[in-house]
């Protein structure tokens, strides 16, 4: 049952992805990329029901299952920008990205290691706001690359997609910015609880793992992203940094949270 | 019936002919008037505007007996005009008024103007009492404009070149209203793109022109502000837009100037236009910073081109629309041909019934209550049952051209009174419904 899931969501993801890229092009497609959407997402929500009744609890355990719980907020995310933005067209730069990132996570070891005594409230929020920042992020460099592609056409002179159909430069700066700024308040309270729960768990606040030197390294970059735009970055440099800030997450994700977890030891 | 479009049009006629044949207001009225003189009408709707003049025409009339009644409106020989005239026929009739109404057969593909003017000709129709069996065509004809509007982008994106240039500059701002813009040069296109940029509610418009007298006239017609041609540098440090439309044989901006002017700010969004031949605004200026977007204008031109193939693939939709508003119209119309035979026949039926049965209920005093009720009940069942394969058969004939004879036997057979019917319009919502 969990693999005809785990089948049936890649099947609508991937083939919504395709439907919502043809969509830049040809309008038609889009229905048939939502209705993709939505058996993707009724599929993924019963492997997360399936999953959450076996564990007794939300399935975030695992970097596995943090994933996708991760990929199912962001499509139900952009399910509530189609529902109400339908003429937004996000599906094309969002899903093809999200579905990626879930596909590589089937690569992953799907074993909970982390021994139930060090579980904790304070874990819960660590591991619970991080897959909100990382949302944001997500979404972020999605505006950031909608912002660069119109901004190609409009330098290139030669309108054809993204004139058309995408939101002003303005809007999508901005959404970029506050997209951003909502995911610094979310990964804060992961590092914060992290820290505690380190002190907690392991009575010392900072391990400087891999994983806890590069997360902070992400949080750094995105500070310095919200103090550069307070100097007057904005536009094409914002934007860049903004799609370059999310290589890093994903490499905290794929790179080091597979090869360097240390003490972050839940895909072993 | 025949319906039939008798006009002429941009693309048929000369601007001068268009005049002279063309009706005015009052001809319009005079000729709802006259109608009468048009033997054989049943309904008649004229649609004039600058570009076309087009009367639709319900019932069995001839094309010349059109053509001498419009002439004899205008006040023009037919032979002066015949040559340039149009005509269609049912389908292609209709099929030339949904296209009108929906901007595809306009001179601006798309535009939204003619919709209502297409609308208010049939509402001018209604009220002299003349659109007669053109009501259901008309109504069709709106909604399937108002779908092309909704439903498409048939009449988005700018075609004009000031038009063009408020939309560009929403591309990059969004909402003009919290930027500020200056138009360099007071001349028609100066004037073009300054009333663009106020109706689409720029934060604050600033004219600067050499001759004061007429950059404070465009200033306060714009509802802007006029600033004097020495303050240029300064106007410069506060625009998000600028445009240049001048006569000026020189670069009026130079890369110099507008590095000055955005210092300390060149990240931020610009939009300039050099509308002026030759160049008014030094195109190196692009290279100042990421944010600034310098259109010339041909840039701007290739954007009203591109807009137009635009709405020329928006167009085939819009013909789709089309075709199904035409179908169904068609289907109410052959229903609203077979519609009133069916109930003159039933009305018929139902009227020698009440007769009869009243006649014998007389003679039978003898009955109860009860009983007379039964009496009755059985004769209205006995017709109902006997009329229910023929209403059946009818209403399936509804559409079918070849059915039109048997709808005319029936009629001539049950000798049918139909001078009533085709006198008087019937209220259009019982007469859309098929009958029940």
């Amino acid at each position: 049952m969990g693999a005809l899931l785990v089948a049936v969501t890649f099947l609508g993801y991937f083939s919504a992805s395709i439907a919502y890229i043809a969509a830049l092009y040809e309008d038609r497609w889009r229905k048939w990329g939502f209705g993709s959407v939505v058996v993707g997402l009724i599929a993924q929500s019963g492997w997360m029901i399936q999953k959450a009744v076996l564990l007794g609890t939300f399935p975030d355990g695992t970097l596995y299952d943090w994933i996708a719980t991760f990929t199912w907020l962001s499509v139900i995310i952009f399910f509530l920008i189609q529902l109400f933005r339908p003429g937004l067209p996000v599906g094309g730069f969002l899903l093809p990205i999200t579905t990626m990132i879930w596909l590589g996570s089937q690569s992953l070891s799907r074993r909970l290691v982390v021994p139930p005594h060090l579980h904790g409230t304070l874990l819960k929020i660590h591991i619970g706001t991080a897959i909100f920042a990382y949302v944001a992020f997500l979404l972020a460099s999605v505006f950031s690359i909608m912002y660069t592609e119109k901004e190609r056409e409009l330098k290139r002179k030669r309108v054809r997609l993204f004139y058309y159909q995408l939101p002003s430069l303005e809007t999508m700066d901005a959404m970029s910015a506050r997209l951003i700024l909502a995911g610094m308040v979310f990964f804060t309270v992961t590092l914060v609880s992290g820290i505690l729960w380190a002190k907690q768990v392991f009575n010392v606040y900072w391990l400087w793992s891999a994983k806890d030197v590069w997360s902070a390294v992400v949080w750094l970059a995105y500070i310095a992203y919200l103090v550069l735009r307070a100097a007057g970055w904005r536009g094409h440099k914002a934007a860049i940094y903004a799609m370059s800030a999310f290589l890093l997450v994903v490499i905290n994700l794929f790179v080091v949270g597979v090869f360097f977890h240390g003490f972050h030891f839940y895909n072993v | 019936m025949l319906f039939q479009v008798v006009g002429i049009n941009h693309k048929t006629a000369s601007l001068k002919i268009r005049t002279q044949v063309g009706l005015t207001p009052d001809q319009i009225v005079s000729a709802y008037q006259r109608v009468n003189e048009l033997q054989g009408q049943q309904g008649i709707v004229i649609l004039s505007t600058c570009n076309r003049t087009e009367l639709y025409v319900a019932g069995n009339v001839g094309y010349s007996a059109i053509v001498n009644w419009w002439g004899s409106i205008v006040g023009v020989g037919r032979r002066e005009f015949s040559d340039s005239l149009f005509w269609y026929s049912d389908v292609k009739a209709f099929d030339h008024l949904f296209r009108v109404a929906c901007g595809l057969d306009s001179m601006v593909l798309g535009e939204t103007q003619i919709l209502g003017q297409v609308k208010d000709a049939y509402e001018l129709s209604q009220d002299h009492g003349a659109t007669g069996a053109l009501h259901r065509l008309f109504r069709s004809a709106l909604s399937a404009g108002k779908r092309a509007h909704a439903e498409t982008a048939i009449s988005h994106n700018a075609l004009s070149m000031g038009h063009a240039v408020a939309e560009l500059a929403r591309k990059v701002f969004g909402d003009l209203s919290r930027t500020s813009a200056v138009v360099i040069g007071a001349g028609e296109m100066g004037k073009l793109v300054a009333r663009h940029l106020a109706s689409a509610n720029v934060g604050s418009l600033s004219i600067i022109n050499r001759t004061q007298t007429r950059g404070q006239l465009l200033a306060e017609e714009v509802h802007g502000s006029y600033v004097s041609w020495d303050r240029l540098p300064e106007a410069l440090v506060s625009a998000d837009i600028v445009v240049a439309a001048t006569h000026a044989s020189h670069l009026l901006v130079t890369k110099q100037l507008m590095k000055k002017a955005i210092k300390g700010r060149t990240e931020r969004l610009r939009f300039l236009f050099d509308l002026s031949v030759p160049r008014n605004l030094d195109p190196d200026i692009v290279r100042l910073g990421s944010g600034i977007f310098l259109y010339d204008i041909d840039d701007v031109n290739d954007v009203v081109n591109a807009n137009l193939r635009q709405r020329q693939k928006e167009a085939g939709k819009v013909e789709k629309i089309i075709q199904e508003e035409i179908e169904s119209l068609k289907k109410d119309l052959a229903a609203s041909e077979v519609g009133p035979v069916i109930r003159q026949l039933r009305d018929k039926a139902e009227s020698i019934r009440q007769t009869e049965v009243e006649k014998a209920l007389n003679r039978l005093a003898h009955l109860s209550d009860a009983d007379k009720q039964i009496v009755a009940e059985t004769t209205r069942l006995i017709l109902n049952k006997f009329l229910n394969d023929a209403m059946v058969g009818m209403r399936a004939w509804a559409g079918d051209k070849d059915k039109e004879e048997y709808i005319q036997a029936v009629r001539e057979l049950f000798q049918l009174d139909e001078v009533k019917e085709r006198t008087s319009t019937p209220p259009v919502a019982q007469a859309v419904q098929p009958e029940q």
